[in-house]
């Protein structure tokens, strides 16, 4: 009997966030809650499935912003911080506790917190080492993501900026890892023809599109989506199954959404008193969610009042069968395709890496039951990208089309009339920068050189596809304004500094320490005439 | 919850349970008691007390917000183009002192859209020419809706005189993107290291949907 592959990829990303000289910020919490919810329960979960010698795959990209707040000790001190907090709170709770129930609860939750603690210990604190042990043992393929998760299509017409998009993704794996990435997640998918060709210049072997790019194609794939494609450059990419995602996510059939799975909304950082709960939510008082959540989703038309309290025996049940319906509609599918094409199919199935644990919270279980049974049955093979490229000896060649993963399937999320007016400073600042770094080319001052390496990261920092994309879903607007004008104005302003050879040493040092990415960085990558170095 | 949200929910007319509910949830002291109108005057003082957290916050934000006031213009002369999808194109323009000056004498400010899919345009080539009427003052940007994907545009910013198109800036061609499976049956392929052309259909067709496609409402 034929086998079908099956690839699942884990996108992992984050703004970089980072407010060193204020106590835990409202937007650090992003990165909190993915590494309490998240990060921590899926390494977890694959060292469990290792102890076990259940054989599993994952592709993971592992955005730089992310890698440099890994990197980052004081974010690592507030998670720790915070997770105490927690974990103190969880002590009050199981003394205030009314039943046997909230106890437990209660004493879960605690566990959880601490066993978070430990882990993050464990790993000296650089979450980067957890994915790295996996990768060496040959269960994970770590990838990079180009530099900011700068949305690509839009920065073609200035190559430049794309170049160094890909150029600090390739750098900053390399940094943090020791070798070289084979692979790159493009931020949103986003693809343009021609970028294959920047992706070879920084030896990047793969990536990722959505199953559109294939359809769309200067030629019809003969194989659907069911089997990665070489450009014309000779970069290989895979495109994604719009059947795995829609069992997954989908709104009136999705497993997340099932009666059994903890209650997302509804939060003891809204339902206790506010005095009890003060030290525990933002600094200004407002309240958040601190992450300690009783109930379950109990059924969809429940109003959130009226749910009913967690069983974690029930969710488990649930993840567990929700593994197996998912194993079995991917089995079904691979039988299907097989009777189509007669090869062996090839699924990719990609997501954010946060769903999972913090949108929802079994998710982690649930790939883990997934991996666990499908290892009872021969039918399919878990692979990594690598791996595929090297089974296989016939690709055909087809250019992918312009695309991203986004709402619609293209370039809107990040380019409509709430968020157009960034593309004149963008591209303005790109220019200048591009004039500053042939013009400095030769400059020896290291306050000069130390001016325009922060003007870059500025510049960088700006170009994050995620404050364009929060300004469309309309959440946290203000942030992703003010973090867009704070760049470009300081990209301004240490302009004006240089060009007057009127350099504020103080100012510098302050943004340096706040906008403190990439610190190997060179702002030459920005001059037409620089090509990358061998070796 | 903030003040606005509270006040959408009390423009709701919400029912004596609701309103209850979330007195409850917001830690305000509900008593069994209570009349409906009771508990909403609850509810209401409870959303004038976040007023002033929100005017400390708007304060703080006007501030940082003046710090961080960037330019309205960086007098670059530039005309720039952006595909967004399949059938729709943005364009911005940023002027120097001189072009603004130039083309604020004039009467008609037009801007255009060419079609210049597979030619070398020379100003007077393109496929197809759209325009529109600009007023400088109000706008600095433009959304195209364009009748064909996957093909090249390129944009002028100029104006009219006596019926004649003068162009005082041209912007980069930009390119939509494809919304169709390609019309060729050709299929290139590497084979164990060895390039091969092959004719033919795939065996499979992709189930697509179709952009901006939705239930009615008035169907249900």
């Amino acid at each position: 009997m034929m086998n079908g592959y099956f690839l699942l990829v884990l996108h992992t990303h984050l703004p970089y966030v980072n407010h060193p000289n204020h106590e835990l910020y409202l937007e650090e919490r992003w990165y909190v809650e993915a590494i309490l919810e998240s990060y921590v329960p899926l390494l977890m979960m694959f060292d469990r499935l290792q102890e076990k010698k259940v054989p599993f795959k994952v592709t993971i990209s592992l955005s730089p912003p992310l890698l440099e707040m890994f990197r980052n000790t004081t974010l690592t001190q507030k998670v720790k911080d915070y997770a105490w907090r927690l974990v103190e709170l969880c002590e009050k709770e199981i003394a205030r506790a009314n039943t046997q129930q909230e106890r437990d609860l209660a004493g879960f939750y605690r566990e959880r917190f601490l066993a978070c603690l430990n882990y993050l210990d464990s790993l000296n604190g650089n979450l980067a080492n957890g994915f790295k042990k996996h990768a060496e043992s040959g269960n994970v393929q770590l990838i990079s993501c180009n530099a900011t998760h700068g949305f690509l299509p839009l920065m073609r017409y200035q190559p430049f900026a794309v170049d160094t998009q890909v150029r600090v993704g390739v750098e900053t794996f390399e940094h943090h890892f020791g070798f070289e990435p084979r692979g790159m997640w493009l931020a949103e998918c986003g693809y343009y023809s021609g970028l294959d060709e920047t992706l070879k210049k920084y030896g990047v072997e793969f990536f990722f599109v959505d199953s559109h790019a294939f359809w769309y194609a200067d030629e019809k794939p003969y194989f659907d989506v069911y089997r990665p494609v070489m450009t014309p450059s000779g970069v290989f990419a895979f495109a994604r199954d719009p059947e795995s995602s829609e069992q997954v996510w989908s709104a009136t059939l999705g497993y997340p959404g099932d009666g059994r799975y903890r209650e997302f909304y509804r939060d003891l950082g809204f339902d206790r008193d506010y005095d009890y709960i003060k030290p525990y939510i933002d600094k200004s008082g407002v309240r958040v969610n601190v992450g300690i959540k009783y109930h379950r989703i109990t059924s969809r038309e429940t109003p959130l009042d009226k749910k009913e309290l967690y069983n974690r025996g029930e969710a488990l049940t649930a993840a567990k069968e929700h593994a197996l319906d998912f194993l079995n509609k991917k089995i079904a599918q691979i039988n299907k395709l097989t009777g189509v094409f007669n090869q062996p199919p090839v699924i990719v199935a990609p997501f954010d890496t946060e769903l999972f644990g913090h949108w929802w919270f079994e998710g982690p279980e649930f790939l883990e039951s997934f991996f666990l049974e499908a290892s009872k049955c021969k039918q399919i093979k878990f692979a990594t990208p690598s791996e595929i490229i090297e089974k296989f000896d016939s690709f055909q060649i087809i250019t992918p089309a312009d695309s991203s993963w986004g709402n619609g399937g293209y370039f809107d999320t990040w380019l409509n009339g709430k968020n157009d007016w960034i593309q004149l400073h963008l591209v303005e600042i790109r220019d200048r920068m591009k004039r500053l770094a042939e013009t400095y080319f030769e400059e020896k001052d290291p306050l000069k050189v130390r001016v325009l390496n922060q003007m870059l990261r500025e510049l960088l920092l700006a170009e994050s596809s995620d404050w364009p994309f929060i300004m469309t879903t309309g959440t946290n607007v203000e942030y992703a304004v003010n973090r867009i004008k704070t760049h470009v104005k300081r990209f301004l302003d240490l302009e004006t500094q240089l060009v007057k050879d009127n350099i504020d040493g103080e100012f510098l040092a302050r943004v340096e320490q706040e906008d403190d990415v990439f610190p190997w960085i060179d702002f030459r990558y920005y001059a037409a005439s620089q090509i990358r170095k061998e070796g | 919850m903030t003040r606005e949200e509270l006040e959408v929910f009390l423009s709701k007319n919400p029912t004596i349970q609701e309103a209850k509910a979330l007195a409850r949830r917001l830690s305000l002291k509900v008593k069994k008691r209570m009349k409906k109108n009771e508990v909403l005057k609850l509810l209401q003082d409870f959303a004038k007390s976040l007023v002033s957290e929100k005017k400390e916050e708007e304060v703080r934000h006007t501030r940082e917000a003046r710090e961080n006031e960037l330019p309205q213009s960086y007098g670059s002369d530039r005309l720039v183009l952006f595909p967004v999808n399949p059938n729709l194109v943005y364009v911005y323009w940023d002027l120097s002192s001189e072009t603004l000056s130039k083309l604020s004498g004039q009467k008609e400010v037009v801007l255009r859209l060419y079609d210049v899919t597979y030619v070398v345009f020379d100003g007077t080539n393109a496929h197809r020419i759209f325009e529109a009427g600009v007023h400088l003052a109000m706008t600095r940007n433009y959304y195209f809706h364009v009748p064909m994907a996957n093909a090249d545009y390129l944009a002028e910013l100029g104006f009219k005189v006596e019926g004649k198109f003068v162009p005082v800036l041209r912007s980069n061609v930009a390119r939509t993107p494809s919304n169709a499976p390609s019309a060729s049956v050709r299929q290139r392929w590497v084979i164990k290291a060895k390039r091969v052309v092959k004719i033919g259909e795939p065996p499979l067709k992709p189930i697509e949907r179709i952009r901006g496609s939705s239930q009615l409402e008035s169907g249900r």
